[in-house]
């Protein structure tokens, strides 16, 4: 390719390239593809990417050198780019899977994957390090610090009673109390079959939608609730019951609500939760 | 093994969205490396000695924190301008391990035993990579470096001379005024060819009008006007700027066509993977530690993870294997992953990257063992120094 032509087309690529990145974080697509750590990266390496490509486009015929060899035994053309492979070829191997991306993404995974991502036991004792907080947990901070329903029951969210199986004090706390929770509701992996049991979740994110962790607790339905359970998996419910803990076939402790409300909700604007992002467990919560 | 259009584009926009904007950003570097960075300069300040620059190299992350993504066009840029190759070497493999940023996210990770594991990861991935840095020493680097990285390198490190037989090439004939330039009468023209020829001129000519003039025997470039007389302005930064603009965005291209490869592959073996229980309770088992350690390093290596979370993930997903297995995932993949395996081709040849591989699975994983071995001394040392852990 003439020297001008793979200029132009590249610039142009890293145009495009960073206008994806600008759409997607105007748009806060980007909210679903990485956690909160790289969206000043995607925002200002997209606004790097769209700047230089302009002033490239813009200094195109100005001649700045090509930066090899030019023996004077060799009769050839000096103004070319030098890349490692054929700029044709590189061109179509990016813009292919992005394009094709682009095309297909529904900036969510399908139902077969998100069956397989919530259906993964994680050990609430590994997110520890979210906790910044050596405070001992008592009731009258948690009295102190979360709101309740009309009901009495603690408005607590998922990620919250997750960590708390992870942590003996916040379990010794928390144990019988009421609560209220909301998040996707699935059958309970080991034990599909049994109507009686599900896993309410929500998506954890470390670093990019690849990584996605659930935070899962275990809800036992009575029977008149299991009965007309008739919503779709990984519907969006509201729940309150009784918070208990039990061990994990890993052995591990994880929590249990025991539900006497059920209710369809709606999903917030962004369900997934991330280290940085808005639902960091804390002891002062 | 299902393929699902939606599931891959959001694996693989995800993954973009988080690696591109750091590739841009080291290729920003590596063009305003090539340009402005004068051949040379980085053997002035490291040590003469090879295996003293060496290790010196194995700490240069801590100053100048880079990721996996950044650090492979640097690194291009880096050895084309002279950088020894062991060094470069010793930097590129330490550099995504010993920075803060990811001490820092081990620390945070490993709560229960901070120090024993952000510290043994910093002192691992500094000892793997200075080791592999070491051995490059007795490696022709016609056997490691790509035939164009050879080509850039510049043996002016003692300065430019005007001889063009010093530069390892030649762009016209030498009795052409080029060979030597001292007035401009005489040869009407400035030879600034820092941006021309891609090699260091370090002389400047201010008798010269300090610009551009078109002449016939050129190194390729077209100066498109001349001054009989100076026309009051200098083009030379400019030049500079487009000439680093436009080998960032060459640089960007090349890189991210093997990040794509990279990821197309990460996400293909992501999706085929499905360990049984049985399977991870064998290898996760403390009595098959050899086993185990192996397949968390393979694991690293689909994963692909990037070296700054890596340790959320390890410190959250794998609680059944032990501290040794999940060393080696800390170690082993911010060295060598299926993105990096398609990086390092931008540097190296094929066959290289792959012995690179397996020099760093056979390293990493013996290290890690050896490190398992001492943990009691080393908890023991911690806690009589610092009073313990929690």
């Amino acid at each position: 390719m003439n020297a001008t032509i793979t200029r132009v087309t590249f610039s142009v690529m890293l145009i495009l390239i960073g206008s994806i990145c600008l759409v997607y974080y105007a748009k806060a697509h980007i909210v679903k593809y990485v956690s909160p750590s790289f969206y000043l990266s995607t925002l200002v390496g997209g606004l790097g990417m769209v700047i230089v490509g302009v002033f490239l486009i813009l200094t195109i015929k100005r001649h700045a050198g090509c930066a090899h060899d030019h023996s004077d035994d060799e009769d050839h053309d000096h103004d070319h780019d030098h890349s490692d492979m054929n700029s044709l070829v590189a061109l179509l191997i990016i813009a292919i899977p992005l394009g094709f991306s682009l095309i297909n993404t529904k900036h969510k995974y399908s139902e077969v994957a998100m069956d397989k991502k919530s259906s993964v036991e994680v050990d609430p004792n590994a997110f520890g390090y979210l906790n910044k907080d050596d405070l001992k947990f008592t009731r009258e901070m948690l009295d102190e610090m979360k709101e309740k329903n009309a009901n009495g029951a603690y408005l607590l969210e998922i990620l919250e009673i997750f960590y708390s199986a992870g942590d003996p004090a916040a379990m010794e706390v928390m144990t019988d109390i009421k609560v209220e929770t909301e998040g996707a509701v699935r059958r309970q992996p080991g034990d599909e079959e049994n109507s009686k049991v599900k896993r309410m979740y929500r998506m954890f994110m470390t670093c990019c939608a690849t990584d996605m962790q659930p935070m899962p607790v275990k809800l036992i339905l009575p029977d008149e609730i299991a009965e007309k359970y008739n919503y779709a998996e990984h519907s969006w419910m509201k729940i309150e019951g009784t918070l208990g803990y039990e061990s994990s076939k890993s052995g591990f402790k994880i929590p249990v609500i025991k539900v006497e409300k059920l209710n369809a909700s709606s999903p917030p604007p962004n369900e997934i939760l991330s280290n940085g992002g808005n639902s960091i467990m804390q002891h002062k919560m | 093994m299902q393929f699902i259009p939606q599931d891959f584009a959001m694996s693989f926009l995800s993954v973009l969205f988080e690696g591109l904007p750091y590739i841009f950003i080291g290729t920003l570097i590596s063009g305003f490396i090539d340009v402005y960075l004068p051949s040379g300069a980085m053997d002035r300040f490291l040590p003469k000695k090879r295996w003293l620059s060496i290790l010196v190299c194995g700490f240069l992350g801590l100053l100048i924190p880079v990721c996996e993504c950044t650090v492979v066009p640097v690194i291009r840029r880096l050895v084309a301008k002279g950088l020894p190759v062991g060094s470069a070497f010793a930097y590129m493999l330490a550099a995504p391990i010993v920075n803060p940023i990811t001490f820092f996210s081990t620390w945070t990770a490993f709560e229960s035993e901070p120090i024993l594991m952000a510290f043994s990861r910093l002192g691992l991935g500094y000892l793997v990579a200075v080791t592999v840095g070491m051995l490059i020493l007795f490696v022709p680097i016609e056997k490691i470096l790509k035939k164009a990285v050879i080509e850039k390198l510049n043996y002016s490190g003692k300065g430019h001379s005007h001889s063009h037989k010093d530069c390892a090439h030649h762009h016209h004939k030498e009795e052409t005024c080029c060979s030597h330039h001292p007035k401009k009468e005489e040869c009407g023209h400035s030879h600034d060819h820092q941006k021309s020829c891609g090699h260091d001129h370090s002389h400047e000519h201010s008798e010269c009008c300090g610009h551009d003039h078109k002449h016939e025997s050129s190194c390729g470039h077209d100066h498109s006007h001349e001054h009989n007389g100076s026309c009051g302005h200098d083009h030379k930064h400019e030049d500079k700027l487009v000439g680093a603009l436009r080998v960032s965005v060459k640089d960007f291209m090349d890189v991210t066509v093997y990040f794509v490869i990279g990821v197309m592959l990460m996400i293909l073996f992501n999706t085929a993977t499905d360990h049984s229980d049985g399977f991870l309770a064998y290898v996760s088992s403390s009595e098959n530690l050899v086993q185990g350690t192996m397949f968390m390093m393979l694991l690293s290596f689909v994963l692909s993870l990037c070296s700054t979370s890596d340790a959320f993930l390890v410190g959250t997903s794998f609680t059944q294997f032990g501290r040794v297995p999940k060393m080696a995932f800390l170690v082993f993949g911010p060295m060598m992953d299926v993105k990096l395996l398609f990086l390092y081709q931008t540097l190296m040849k094929m066959k290289s990257v792959i012995l690179l591989a397996i020099l760093l699975f056979v390293l990493v994983g013996a290290v890690t063992l050896l490190w398992g071995e001492c943990i009691p001394f080393l908890q023991e040392l911690i806690e009589n120094q610092l009073g313990g852990e929690k």
